[in-house]
């Protein structure tokens, strides 16, 4: 039951993304963001594309998962793209009154939707290659220089790692509640809008009182077991980079420099 | 005619991935109107996939469910309708609870039937009577209620809609040792009154050998025994295979019987072992 929301979910593997230290991985993706808003015609947009199929393919994860994860935010893409449509100068192919759409316009909605589904795509195969565990290690590091600024960069990991952890054991409980609900004849799928809204209170109360029972029993779980901040724990598994990582390294700056090139020479 | 009756149920979760597992396979039973079915099974055996499959929660892969002869997914918008002629108690219910009042609460379900407000208020007012609740426990919000309370609260919200057939999952669970008479003593009370059909499941075989009329044992998702509480319980070593036992008070007359005592084994609670050690001695006496 708590298989219905693929979009973030670690998928265990043993690819070479998946061998990939942490930290790598999400200065890649912050880098890959760049490069992919950095691609500026339809040659570099291809070169960034093949990239992103490459670290796709390369992750051995099931296409239909992508599928399933863009599938969530469709809407948000299509809304973005079709917006874009309009939203350009040059030759004109069709007007009608103040809108217009010209071939800049089909352009930049061409580029938007596949930039962003590009972006989603190789995020989900960071969230599906790295556990939660060593993705907040992962980010823990890279902010570590934020704690010359007096932030507790540990504390900060550790919410994050509870916020996770916690995802699956509310989708579940929302589950539990629903049927619940249900079966004392609660109607969750039909009317309008704002009988759907009404419907869903009694799912949502339930669900606030014990998210803060859950926080109330971990909080007093990791009291018995002596967390007292961040500060100076040590870790059992310690991150390292390896030779996959100088891959990733090597594989950035070839697509960066790629992008360079084709933005300039064609 | 069979007040529910399965025919071949089978689902399986997470199809096609990784995590594929068959929850309930090839199921058949059928219980008529008035029976108290036991259901036992270990943890996983698919006892609580069952009751969402019998109120329409979830929908079978393969076979069905009919309530009095028709299925309940022969009209699929139709079937939250099904959950008002199949009342199901959840596992641990008090996590349900969310109104303002015990008394609102309990109205949920027969509100959600479309009931009029004087039929509501004589149903909660029943509901609430057969459960042990007091008039002055329903003014108050049931998030201020102890952890026995509120599982009367959650199960009198399922009884308020008088239900043909009562599904309760592991009622007495995590309750200490006089709530769980009490509300055990109280279910069955009001089994013997409504005279419907219900389904108890628990991991107490005492509790099973004291309310049950018929026991249900599952396994692995597939249906291993469906018999009287009798035979079911003469089957002590079949049980024992699959992580189960015969009630504490059988092993014992068993034992006794070891010990070369001319006892009944064929017995399930202390009541009747209690009847059947004095029928003993008595008869030793006159001899």
């Amino acid at each position: 039951m708590s298989g219905d929301i693929v979009f973030g979910r670690f998928m265990p593997g043993n690819s070479v993304i998946h061998r990939i230290d942490p930290r790598s991985k999400i200065l890649f993706l912050t880098a890959y963001v760049i490069f992919a808003f950095a691609a500026e015609n339809y040659v570099s947009m291809l070169l960034i594309t093949l990239a992103s199929i490459f670290v796709i393919v390369s992750a051995k994860i099931k296409f239909k998962l992508y599928l399933e994860s863009l599938k969530v935010i469709l809407f948000v893409v299509l809304f973005a793209g079709a917006l874009n449509i309009f939203n350009g100068s040059g030759h004109i192919l069709w007007e009608y009154g103040i809108i217009k759409i010209t071939e800049e316009g089909i352009k930049n909605s061409l580029f938007v939707t596949l930039r962003i589904t590009l972006l989603i795509a190789v995020s989900c195969v960071l969230s599906f290659t790295t556990s939660p565990t060593d993705l907040t290690d992962g980010l823990e590091h890279i902010l570590k220089p934020l704690e010359l600024l007096h932030i507790r960069v540990g504390d900060v990991a550790m919410m994050m790692t509870v916020a996770i952890r916690f995802i699956p054991i509310f989708t579940e409980e929302t589950n539990k509640i629903t049927n619940a609900q249900k079966a004392r004849g609660a109607d969750m799928d039909g009317g309008n809008i704002f009988k759907r809204v009404k419907a869903f209170i009694p799912v949502l109360i339930p669900l606030f009182v014990s998210s803060f029972r859950r926080a109330d029993d971990l909080a007093l779980a990791m009291e018995c077991r002596c967390y007292n901040g961040g500060k100076g724990r040590t870790r059992m598994k310690k991150l390292c980079f390896s030779r996959v990582d100088i891959g990733v390294l090597l594989f950035s700056i070839l697509i960066f420099t790629g992008i360079v090139y084709c933005n300039i020479y064609f | 005619m069979s007040a529910i009756k399965a025919e071949n149920l089978t689902l399986a979760y997470g199809k096609g991935t990784f995590f594929e597992k068959t929850a309930v396979s090839d199921m058949s039973f059928a219980a008529s109107k008035g029976e108290f079915v036991g259901i036992i099974g270990r943890t996983g055996s698919g006892k609580s996939t069952l009751v969402q499959l019998m109120n329409g929660l979830i929908k079978p892969d393969k076979g069905r469910v009919c309530i009095n002869g028709t299925d309940i997914w022969e009209k699929p918008r139709k079937v939250n309708k099904i959950r008002f002629n199949v009342g199901a108690v959840f596992q641990y219910p008090e996590y349900q609870l969310f109104e303002e009042t015990v008394y609102k609460d309990i109205s949920f379900g027969p509100k959600n039937m479309g009931l009029c407000g004087d039929e509501i208020d004589k149903r909660v007012k029943s509901a609430a009577e057969f459960v042990g609740l007091s008039a002055e426990a329903l003014d108050r919000s049931p998030f201020e209620l102890s952890g026995g309370e509120k599982r009367r609260v959650a199960i009198a919200g399922i009884i308020a809609m008088d239900p043909d057939i009562l599904i309760l999952d592991e009622p007495t669970a995590g309750l200490d040792p006089h709530t769980r008479g009490t509300l055990l003593n109280q279910i069955k009370n009001y089994h013997n009154i409504r005279k419907n059909t219900v389904f108890f499941i628990s991991h107490s075989m005492e509790d099973i050998a004291l309310v049950s009329d018929k026991i249900l044992v599952l396994n692995n998702g597939k249906k291993v025994m469906y018999d009287t509480v009798g035979s079911v319980f003469s089957r002590g070593a079949e049980l024992e295979k699959i992580g189960l036992r015969v009630p504490q008070i059988t092993r014992i007359m068993l034992k006794l019987r070891q010990k070369g005592i001319d006892i009944n084994t064929n017995v399930f609670t202390t009541e009747q072992a209690f009847d059947e050690i004095v029928n003993y001695i008595e008869r030793k006496k006159e001899r």
